[in-house]
């Protein structure tokens, strides 16, 4: 038998929350597996999120109107409770004193977390832009609402990077001449690309070719196109085409042009003597077929520049410069907005219109 | 509060197999009530038998006594007074819950201080004792 207590005020000199664990979270808190975190960050349009080593959870705070005691059974009394009895004598009876009412619990959801690079200066090969934001790569990780691993995956896709001890960007025209360089020199040394590379070697040879670039920047490069494990790389020879190509998409400064021209360019803007299969379908999601009537013609679009957040206003964006889209070169604009475990016609149907056309699925305007 | 790391330590300490049903071998519980429980915010009477004192600073008044069901020990009931009786069970929560606890004088302090992953639970009215 337990006799139940409960205390009339509750400390003020801590709280107590809730956080349910599910199965992954549990098995990484009760391994000792590594850091875990929470991470508020200043925007609003963020919400606080629990970051373990490699995965991130944004907080949901779930209200119920139950009355839960979290209580101490004094018998075992880990937490160091004090406690005494008014009772002057009779035998010791176990009790358990409630000690907080939680009225919520945190559940944690696995989200993609998020890097805001906005404010940080831009690396152009010369000199750093101007900025207000003076941090370091450290600072960045703790500020953003993202685990440790993912952080540095989403960082070097950013071209994040590190200058004079300063975080930063690297600018797509800088990140262009040293991939430019990497593979220029690769070819000219005889090494196969395709195979697995030192990154030592790497930097040892695009230094002495070019020494402002530093293996902070070319550490950025090779993460971004490449499988780092180690000191050993593989380069993505899908990643670096696709690259060169929407250098030149953005090159066009959306002048229209045929399929054809803009293949003719993009295959010059590659290194000479690097030889990879290049095809349109490794841009979509950046560009678009104006014109109704020549289907081959195309122009660039920045999928940055379309609405985020509301997605009516984001179809409208993308049907304002066509009025019809190829599905398969629809469904790039929209698909990082899918909620989760929708497919993309659940979204095309609440907004648009989709009709086959022949072999084609074609979506347009309702 | 940018970034505020959770202390863990405590949690791969207290994962001891314990025979008590009611509470974690850290010695933890959740009693968790239907509807709302009106606890009064002044102790009757400082010097009320039923009452004790908590860490010198607190008083916790009575509000009932616990039996577990001797033959099913995942049954409880709660004597509220002499009149009330709530009938109870000890139930696994899904998704187990973590403890945190946040030092109010310094948010950057938060430990997880244990996982609780059975709670008590009365979810029916209250009885008359006859």
């Amino acid at each position: 038998m337990y006799n139940i207590y409960a205390q009339t005020k509750f400390s003020s000199d801590c709280s107590y929350k809730f956080i349910q664990l599910a199965p992954d979270l549990l098995e990484y808190v009760e391994s000792g597996g590594g850091e875990l975190s929470i991470k508020v960050p200043d925007e609003k349009k963020h919400y606080a999120v629990l970051c373990t080593e490699n995965k991130t959870y944004q907080l949901i705070q779930m209200n119920h109107t139950n009355t839960v005691l979290l209580s101490n059974d004094t018998s075992v009394n880990k937490m160091g409770q004090n406690v005494s009895s008014n009772q002057l004598s009779g035998e010791e009876e176990a009790k358990i004193v409630s000690f907080a009412s939680l009225s919520y619990e945190y559940e944690p959801r696995v989200t993609s977390g998020h890097i805001n690079v906005e404010n940080l200066p831009v690396f152009d090969g010369q000199k750093l832009s101007s900025s207000s934001t003076n941090v370091t790569v450290d600072q960045i990780l703790d500020l953003s609402p993202i685990s440790k691993t993912e952080f540095f995956v989403e960082w070097y896709d950013l071209c994040g990077t590190e200058y004079k001890n300063q975080a930063a960007t690297l600018s797509g025209s800088f990140v262009t001449e040293i991939l430019s360089t990497l593979l220029t020199i690769l070819i000219a040394e005889g090494v196969d690309y395709r195979q697995e590379l030192e990154a030592a070697q790497i930097i040892e040879w695009m230094q002495a070719q070019n020494a402002n670039m530093t293996s902070a920047f070319i550490e950025t490069v090779l993460h971004k196109f490449g499988i780092c494990n180690k000191d050993i790389v593989t380069l993505d020879h899908k990643k670096i085409p696709a690259w060169f190509g929407l250098q030149a998409l953005i090159d066009t400064h959306s002048r229209i042009l045929t399929e054809n021209d803009f293949l003719l360019s993009w295959k010059s803007s590659l290194p000479a003597f690097y030889n990879v299969p290049i095809d349109l379908k490794q841009l979509r999601g950046n560009f678009c077929r104006p014109s109704a009537q020549e289907k081959n013609k195309i122009q660039h679009i920045n999928p940055n520049s379309l609405s985020v957040g509301d997605l009516s206003a984001r179809f409208k964006d993308l049907f304002s410069v066509s009025k019809e889209w190829d599905y398969d070169e629809f469904v790039p604009f929209i698909d990082k907005y899918l909620p989760v475990g929708k497919k993309p016609e659940s979204l095309i149907l609440k907004y648009a219109r989709k009709r086959r056309m022949g072999k084609k699925i074609v979506v347009c305007q309702r | 509060m940018p970034k505020v790391n959770i202390d863990c330590s405590e949690i791969k300490k207290n994962q001891s197999n314990s025979s008590n049903v009611i509470s974690t071998p850290f010695g933890l519980a959740i009693i968790e009530i239907q509807g709302e429980l009106n606890i009064p915010e002044i102790a009757s009477s400082e010097e009320n038998p039923d009452n004790l004192k908590v860490d010198d600073l607190y008083t916790a008044v009575k509000f009932g006594k616990l039996i577990v069901d001797p033959v099913d020990d995942s049954k409880v009931t709660l004597f509220v007074g002499t009149s009330q009786r709530m009938l109870g069970k000890i139930v696994k929560i899904d998704p187990p819950l973590g403890v945190l606890k946040i030092n109010a004088n310094d948010k950057n302090e938060m430990k997880m201080i244990d996982v609780i992953k059975k709670k008590i639970i009365f979810k029916d009215r209250p009885l008359p004792i006859m």
